[in-house]
């Protein structure tokens, strides 16, 4: 039922700096007989939280991450490469992928058009000696909102259950996509409770 | 169902990694807090001293015009001095990963048909987008650096050149209208030039003729940068010297984007509206094309060096299957390997 294909790497946990979805093994009395599948040492605080395994769920893990870099190709306009990174090719369909990617520059190209209401802005702003700022939110602003709430529908409905999540890219200064690979610890009962991830971290 | 936000700190507070904490240096703080004495205390003097007579004498609309300017040029200069540049945070550890000690030191992209370089942050750990520069005294990365301006004590960046374009602008005109307007007001009391007003006036004068002539030669040094779609930095590192500027669309329109585009969001210190949303195996997985299905078999299943396609010089093949399984190396920024050679100074 679940694919079973090579791995990718993943990487040490111990290395990274940010609180993760832990996934916890948990040595239980109705599982001692497989003790060779638990190591002993757990997380003793977490532990106590964990304990309620009846489900055996099966849950997921982070595994790897994409970049998708920017385009840069038409100077420094805010645009994100469409090609298709190697690492989704077993997750998600090419076109999907490209959708969203396309999708999120035609954002970014709403919010950095110079027209008539950029100019509108800049003028209201300079009436009122910047004061405006205090008071209404910027074009750019409003688009982000946009942008967020893009990535979360998208998240929700067509990523998370692939296993991916797509961190908004204005909280790595709009550099990158952040797409974080999740993979599936299998029932083998190497993980305890489920992960819910935001779609972004908090530091 | 135990289910948590997981990597959520309290409530929806968050935002991305900043610099440690710098000492405190009061010396930083001389030449803006020199520029604001000078704007406002010469300012004062002048609606005190020299307005009431102008306004009498010559017309009533004078004090209010200089006021606009003031005002104007004041607010411009707060924006300069107090608006987020467009600093980028420091990337985090993950994104870092592809990026071991022996990758390169420069990354090549091509814009608008011409080969930009992006160099290495070991600070910032990414590689600078375009236009970007790391700023020494701010230790910060700054989207579109121009310079660092003293008399500001700020980077001029994406997000505040144009309240700093503006700014010198105005207090050019605002120079000009003192001292003009001084000059009008001595001109009729040279019979009383002993009077404090008078001498006021005459001293103000002076402060505005000695600002006068750096204050407009940097105005009319942006004037010119702007035409040209040119950064400082890119001006005085002489980086388009004898090139083509891929970044220029034209004079009209690159001070149509200087003074006209959108205000640029900010990326330190945002609000993160954290949702969660569950990432729950089973996960559904594209149906394979049959050319997949036979590349996998040929494969046999060795598809774990994904790697050295994200690898970006072909150095780190060799190195980075034993590399990736354990913990990367403390960085070394020395180590980084100038792979291209330096044609023209950074």
């Amino acid at each position: 039922m679940f694919e079973t294909g090579p791995r990718p790497i993943s990487y040490s946990h111990a290395h990274r700096t940010k609180p993760r979805p832990l996934i916890l093994l948990v040595p239980l009395k109705r599982f001692q007989h497989m003790k060779g599948f638990f190591p002993t040492s757990t997380d003793g605080n977490m532990a106590t939280e964990f304990h309620n395994l009846q489900e055996l769920r099966h849950s997921a893990s982070l595994a790897n991450k994409v970049f998708i870099q920017r385009d840069y190709s038409e100077g420094t306009t805010c645009r994100f490469q469409t090609k298709f990174p190697s690492e989704l090719e077993s997750r998600i369909e090419r076109t999907l992928f490209e959708d969203t990617v396309k999708t999120l520059n035609n954002f970014y190209a709403e919010a950095e058009k110079i027209g008539g209401q950029s100019y509108l802005e800049g003028c209201l702003a300079c009436v009122t000696a910047y004061l405006i700022f205090l008071c209404l939110e910027t074009r750019y602003e409003k688009v982000l909102k946009k942008i967020g709430k893009y990535i979360q529908e998208q998240n929700e409905k067509i990523y998370a259950p692939r296993g991916l999540l797509i961190t908004d890219p204005i909280e790595r200064g709009m550099r990158v996509i952040e797409i974080s690979i999740y993979e599936d610890r299998g029932s083998s009962g190497s993980s305890s409770g489920s992960s819910s991830v935001s779609g972004s971290t908090a530091r | 169902m135990p289910s948590f936000s997981g990597g959520v700190a309290g409530g929806g507070v968050g935002g991305p990694a900043s610099a440690p904490p710098r000492p405190f240096r009061p010396s930083r703080y001389v030449p803006v807090s020199a520029a604001t004495t000078f704007l406002v205390g010469a300012t004062t003097l002048f609606f005190c001293f020299t307005c009431p007579w102008l306004s009498e004498y010559i017309s009533g609309v004078i004090p209010i015009y200089i006021a606009v300017i003031f005002l104007f040029t004041l607010a411009n200069f707060c924006m300069a001095t107090f608006m987020d540049p467009g600093i980028f945070p420091r990337a985090e550890e993950d994104e870092d990963k592809e990026d071991d000690f022996r990758a390169p030191l420069y990354k090549t992209v091509e814009i608008r048909g011409i080969q930009v370089r992006m160099k290495w942050c070991s600070t910032c750990r990414f590689y600078r987008p375009p236009r970007c520069s790391h700023c020494s005294v701010c230790d910060n990365c700054v989207e579109d650096f121009d310079h660092h301006c003293p008399w500001v004590n700020n980077c001029i960046g994406r997000r505040n050149y144009r309240y700093f374009f503006l700014f010198l602008l105005s207090l050019t005109t605002h120079i000009m209208d003192v001292f003009g307007f001084g000059l009008v007001y001595v001109l009729h009391h040279r019979q009383q030039l002993d009077t404090p007003h008078a001498a006021v006036t005459m001293g103000v004068m002076c402060i505005a003729g000695l600002f006068f002539v750096p204050v407009a030669g940097l105005t009319g040094f942006h004037i010119v940068l702007v035409a040209r779609g040119r950064t400082t930095n890119e001006q005085v590192t002489g980086k388009f010297r004898g090139g083509v500027n891929p970044f220029t669309k034209g004079c009209f329109r690159n001070i149509s984007h200087v003074l006209c585009s959108p205000q640029a969001p900010r990326y330190m210190g945002r609000w993160w509206n954290r949702q969660t949303v569950e990432v729950q195996p089973p996960f559904l997985r594209p149906t394979l094309t049959e050319a997949q299905l036979e590349a996998k078999v040929l494969d046999n299943g060795i598809q774990n060096d994904r790697h050295s396609t994200r690898s970006k010089s072909s150095l780190d093949q060799m190195e980075s299957q034993s590399a990736d399984t354990e913990a990367p190396p403390p960085p070394k920024p020395d180590l980084r390997y100038a792979g291209l050679p330096r044609a023209d100074t950074e």
